[in-house]
């Protein structure tokens, strides 16, 4: 509905030639999209610093809980960039692919170079990712490994793609956050279900994985707490598109 | 509150919320709250009790569940089901705990939100924050205690 009263609201503001209104407003929203990727070009955006600073705090301005870069599916973000994955992860994308087979283009996976393409920002179902490094607010994720079943909670490290796998799909190496394991700790907040959200270690425990960007579940509120003398956090889900499937009411 | 992280599309809670230098709240920063800031706070005080504090906060969870449901972004006819078992619930345990403070229309509108998600999908296609938008761009507009001859409303 937002969407529609956005665009009523825009339509009138079109220079048009009657009867051409289709053309003028694709060409018009075509220019606009294309915009965006213009400023946030690597020899541009330099030149135009303060404009763009101005364009992304209108974009992320909050009013009453809307934000215009809502509307937007992809994210600006700066070019991606050719790098070299460090070896373990490395090894870590070269086992998913041993995994999945039908994810490399060539059968032989080991001939998969190292050099990738990273990335700063993804979208996912319409929702904004992003590495630790980027924007440390949206790299909390709940996950699961491919052919898993349980939840995991997480931190995205890298966004990267290959040029040797299947055109489209996007890998993220992520760091876990190990589940509390004392059953009493975890028992009062699991009760709840998907509202109660999980206790975990403040700490990363150092396991690391390689995810396809489908494994994503969703983002989690971060919240460090001392449970009993220890310091923990706890991680709520904060799942807007497939919490029914996934994850049981009490 | 304050050291809660949440992702860049979710604003947190104001931190003086229920004070009367903060004022009213808005549906979302009500509605974080309730799903995200007091469940991480209830739990950790309430969630090892075995008193009324206990009932309270098995209550306001169902309410905070409710809530979520209802707003998913994919809706299936097993939300709507959890959806309507869950505010009943809730509603049951308020008549139960809160003897003196009557229903009131809000209570009753929550009992058919469930037929409208069975109508019309997911609430994100049919809420309408565009609009809240503007109403907070009318609100702050000075009438001059003139309503309805302001320049802003004649244009």
């Amino acid at each position: 509905m937002c969407r529609l009263a956005r665009l009523n609201d825009s339509t009138p503001k079109l220079r048009i030639n009657l009867g051409d209104l289709e053309a003028t407003f694709t060409m018009t929203a075509c220019r606009a999209a294309n915009l965006e990727w213009i400023m946030h070009s690597r020899n541009l955006s330099h030149h135009i610093r303060p404009l763009l600073d101005a364009f992304l705090k209108v974009s992320n301005e909050d009013h009453r809980g809307t934000r215009l870069a809502d509307e937007n599916h992809f994210p600006p973000q700066k070019p991606p960039q050719n790098v070299t994955l460090e070896l373990h992860i490395r090894k870590l994308f070269l086992d998913l692919l041993k995994d999945i087979p039908s994810l490399a283009k060539h059968s032989l996976v080991s001939s998969v170079p190292p050099t990738v393409l990273e990335l700063e920002k993804i979208s996912i179902s319409g929702i904004i990712y992003a590495r630790e490094k980027s924007l440390p607010r949206d790299s909390n994720i709940i996950f699961r490994r491919p052919g898993g079943s349980s939840d995991r909670v997480g931190r995205i490290k890298q966004i990267f793609q290959s040029e040797h796998v299947t055109p489209g799909v996007t890998f993220l190496a992520v760091t876990q956050h190990r589940l509390v394991a004392d059953p009493i700790a975890q028992g009062v907040y699991r009760r709840f279900g998907f509202a109660g959200g999980y206790l975990c270690d403040h700490k990363e425990d150092g396991r690391q994985y390689v995810i396809r960007s489908t494994d994503v579940i969703s983002h989690f509120a971060r919240t460090p707490l001392v449970w009993e003398g220890e310091t923990l956090m706890h991680a709520l889900p904060l799942n807007s598109v497939c919490r029914c499937c996934r994850s049981p009411v009490w | 509150m304050t050291r809660t992280e949440l992702p860049s599309w979710m604003s947190p809670a104001p931190g003086n919320w229920g004070t009367p230098a903060r004022g009213k709240l808005t549906a979302d920063q009500w509605k974080v709250i309730a799903t995200v800031h007091l469940p991480i706070t209830l739990i950790r005080l309430w969630g090892t009790k075995e008193d009324r504090y206990f009932l309270l906060l098995s209550n306001f969870m169902d309410l905070s569940a409710a809530v979520q449901l209802a707003n998913q972004r994919i809706i299936t006819q097993r939300h709507i089901d959890d959806y309507e078992r869950l505010i009943t619930r809730y509603l049951r345990g308020v008549k139960v705990m809160f003897k003196d403070t009557p229903f009131q229309p809000i209570h009753h509108v929550s009992l058919h939100a469930g037929d409208f998600l069975k109508l019309f999908g997911p609430t994100h296609s049919v809420r309408t924050p565009g609009f809240e938008r503007f109403n907070e761009k009318l609100g702050l507009q000075n009438t001059n205690m003139k309503s309805g001859v302001s320049p802003c409303a004649s244009q």
